[in-house]
């Protein structure tokens, strides 16, 4: 659906009338791809809270099953306390709310407002960073939920971080390595209770609003740079500068919109005015977001209030704005972007308002209401953030929409085809699933580091614009037409890249910055002596080509739990697990560890039936591992 | 230790030759007396077990003693009874992880056995009863230390002695043994054909 409309930078109210009435004649002809969605809220039963409420929105598989879950957070609305936050499960064909069987509810009467999942202690579950938003009732404390494997959740705050004295309002929370250490910490905005009325300027104040990892499973608060100026709404924390680290965006109301760069040591200075945003105070922004709309390998930034949407485009060390969408109040609080048509280039959906095109340079073009199937996102009443993800495993990006004061709302994506490339980052250069912080670039096949041939840049990130966590699973559009394939670059946090060639579309491919070995097996064996039958299980493995730096193989007993059996050197491939039971089915994984004691996923082997094997075999094996020695 | 089996043979080979009667050639007496031998044993076994042979080889040397009293019923048809005891000693690896394991089979065997004498030749056949003390001891990495126990078995056995003169003789037979062990999961035949060989010193009541 790429289409050249125009070479306007902005566009004013004016124009709006003129541009909306071509859209809905014109556009529809010109059309080369379809971005068509259908409401199917309540098919799949997702329509929020009775008692409204909907602010945040994130997609996260909190159970494992390969169906992304929705975590919908809520505030007090309507006057009703104790709206509880939503965890729905999704079951294929329905979605049911879980939150309370799976202790994710919340227990702020008032509600939560910014909540973000990211593997805290990187054990390969998506846990829960879930803000409380005071209003007037104390204590209003943030919850970190662990994540037991299965999709159930512990409040666990109290055992890894200090007690909380202060009453604090966050609206954006953002989740990354922000000082390289390897693990994931925490920021929440408005680290006050006052912060809520705070829409007027008021002076810095240096308050805790970072949680820093500690590593063993606890967090220290710490003030970091980034001062309490205003009322904060949404953040978003990515590598805006492309030098290596995460830095920080926040849409603030009272205050300058602004950017914290980070100094690769999980610091941060305020360098919104150098970077070229505006320094107004009587802005009233919601959201704040960023994405390579032009497939040039550089972030875009996006920031939206109820009046505007504003595009800026990175040029030397400063943003310049390059487009205006007027919104007249409506959608003024998240914008997302993504592929919905697969025509590489990212569109644009406002929350509560409709999908807009990309021309293929990055300037957006609004589809009609008719064309898209949004009608119903024209109708919301008081959109707040909106999710991303592909909750259908179809391929395509759909969209869930939560409005503070009417019924959520679930777009399905129409897209029905296989031009799409999905990556599932389950095991990232810190050992955390989901891969906060990657990079990741796609390119024509045979085109690597060409950047006339990039279809596509990514970022993973927590949280972003207001409130919003897309699935943690970069989305590309490829077009396969031509038997087209593609070249994939990702970019770890720690710098470290993997190359993927000749990806032929239509897959989702799941990467791991280490991969587990290769043709993992293991069988009994029985060792005779004459009056003793030893039953034995030698299992085996292959170096995996695609690692680098594997210092050790970790080989587990898997029961009802995974117990470690050994600690191996890299260059064993072959272990024995002496006098087991020759009747009794045994089951065992492999993990590769590098010299950061990052772990891989693991790979299964079981080991069924009585032993057999002759020496003709072991033989055959070791022929075969002295081979790759 | 096998030096010094040797060695212990020749000592009994003299002792036994220098006990005989100094004469220019050997006269046997016409009667046939009760009489009784002690002598020395050695020779293979070839055990049948399929997992023996995988671990210690087709055969095992053996050494032992043997007694033998012969009763003489009619002419020269004589009924004996023997005892012996031998014991075999080998060492082997597993089938599979090829560590070193070590054997060590006693057996007491006691045979009624029917004789025939013609001049300096008997033979003998006869079935008898096997009691059999095994132990089978395992490198340290081995998953047991050591596995021993006795057992029970059966054999026929046939051979002939040939006296080189009136006390001493040489001895060869053929023994088939039948002797299962029995596992919890599987079975150990610690039966099989034996060759021995012996040297016996004869003496007369």
């Amino acid at each position: 659906m790429a289409i050249v409309l125009s070479d306007a930078t902005s566009r004013k109210p004016g124009a709006r009338i003129g541009f909306g009435l071509f859209s809905l004649l014109v556009l529809p002809a010109l059309s080369l791809g379809v971005v068509r969605f259908s409401n199917v809220t309540q098919q799949y039963g997702v329509p929020g809270s009775i008692y409204l409420g909907g602010q945040g929105v994130c997609w996260v598989d909190v159970n494992h099953d390969g169906r992304l879950d929705l975590f919908v957070s809520n505030e007090e609305a309507q006057g009703i306390h104790a709206v509880p936050d939503i965890l729905y499960i999704n079951y294929g064909t329905y979605f049911r709310d879980e939150a309370a069987a799976r202790g994710v509810s919340d227990a702020y009467p008032e509600g939560t407002c910014g909540a973000v999942f990211a593997d805290l202690n990187r054990d390969g579950q998506f846990d829960l960073f879930a803000t409380t938003t005071f209003k007037t009732i104390a204590p209003a404390f943030n919850h970190i939920y662990q994540n037991d494997g299965n999709g159930f959740f512990l409040d666990i705050t109290s055992g890894i971080i200090p007690a909380q004295t202060i009453n604090v309002c966050p609206r954006g929370a953002a989740a990354a390595d922000f000082d390289g250490d390897g693990d994931i910490d925490l920021y929440f905005s408005n680290p006050l209770a006052s912060a809520l009325s705070l829409d007027i300027p008021v002076l810095p104040q240096p308050l805790d609003n970072f949680y820093i990892n500690n590593g063993d499973g606890t967090f220290t608060p710490a003030y970091r740079g980034i001062d309490l100026a205003g009322l904060t709404q949404g953040v978003a924390a990515c590598d805006i500068d492309n030098d290596g680290d995460i830095d920080i965006a926040e849409a603030k109301r009272g205050a300058p919109t602004t950017i914290y760069r980070n100094d690769g040591q999980g610091n941060f200075l305020d360098v919104g005015a150098e970077w070229g945003l505006p320094q107004t105070f009587n802005e009233e922004d919601n959201g704040v977001a960023f994405a390579d709309v032009d497939n040039d390998g550089r972030l875009e930034m996006a920031i939206v209030s109820g009046e505007r949407l504003a595009l800026y485009k990175m040029v030397g060390q400063s943003f310049l704005k390059y487009q205006t969408i007027w919104l007249w109040g409506r959608g003024g609080y998240h914008p997302a972007f993504g592929d919905f048509d697969h025509d590489t280039f990212l569109e644009l959906y406002l929350s509560g308002e409709n999908v807009y095109d990309n021309n293929g340079e990055g300037r957006f073009i609004p589809v009609s209401a008719s064309e898209s199937g949004l009608a119903d996102s024209l109708a919301t009443v008081d959109a707040r953030a909106s999710g991303l993800g592909d909750f259908d495993n179809d391929g395509d990006l759909d969209i869930y929409v939560a409005d503070n004061k009417s019924s959520n709302l679930l777009f399905r994506n129409e897209a029905d085809n296989s031009d799409w490339i999905q990556v599932e980052i389950v095991n990232d250069s810190a050992g955390a699933v989901g891969g906060i912080g990657t990079k990741l670039d796609l390119y024509d096949a045979g085109y690597l580091g060409n950047p006339a041939y990039l279809r596509g840049h990514r970022e993973i990130i927590g949280e972003y614009g207001y409130l919003a966590q897309d699935m943690p699973t970069a989305h590309f559009g490829a077009p396969s037409r031509g038997g087209a394939k593609y070249d994939l670059k990702i970019t770890f946090l720690n710098g470290k890249e993997r190359v993927f060639r000749n990806i032929a579309p239509g897959q989702k491919l799941v990467v791991s910055y280490i991969l587990p070995p290769l043709h993992f097996t293991g069988r009994k064996i029985e060792n005779r002596a004459l009056l003793y039958r030893e039953t034995l299980i030698e299992l085996s493995w292959e170096p995996n080509p695609m690692n680098v730096d594997v210092q050790k193989y970790r080989l587990y007993a898997v029961d009802a739990t995974r117990v470690l059996l050994a600690e191996l050197f890299a260059d064993t491939f072959l272990y024995m697990i002496r006098n087991v039971n020759k009747s009794k089915p045994y089951r065992f994984a492999i993990t590769a560890v590098d010299i950061n004691n990052i772990e891989s996923q693991p790979v299964y082997a079981s080991v069924n039936g009585a032993a057999s094997a002759s020496k003709i075999v072991r033989q055959r094996l070791l022929k075969l591992l002295r081979a790759k020695t | 230790m096998k030096k010094m089996l040797l060695v212990f043979v020749l000592q009994f080979l003299c002792f036994g030759i220098s006990g005989a009667p100094a004469q220019e050639h050997i006269e046997f007496e016409p009667e046939y007396p009760i009489s009784s031998t002690l002598g020395l044993l050695a020779g293979f076994d070839f055990i049948q077990d399929a997992t023996f042979q995988e671990i210690y080889g087709a055969s095992a040397f053996f050494f032992g003693v043997e007694y033998t009293f012969r009763y003489p019923v009619k002419n020269q048809h004589g009924l004996d009874l023997a005892v012996s005891l031998r014991q075999l000693k080998k060492s082997g690896l597993t089938s599979y992880t090829e560590e070193n394991t070590r054997l060590r089979l006693t057996t007491i065997s006691a045979s009624v056995r029917y004789s025939f004498e013609l001049q300096r030749w008997m033979f003998f056949v006869g079935p008898g009863f096997d009691y059999m003390i095994y132990k089978e001891t395992y490198a340290k990495t081995f998953p047991k230390t050591a596995i021993e126990g006795n057992d029970t078995g059966f054999h026929i056995s046939a051979g002939v002695y040939c006296n080189i003169v009136s006390t001493l003789a040489v001895e060869g037979y053929f023994k088939y043994g039948v002797a299962t062990v029995e596992h919890s999961a599987f079975r150990v035949n610690l039966g099989g054909a034996e060759l021995g060989l012996g040297l016996v010193y004869r003496f007369e009541f």
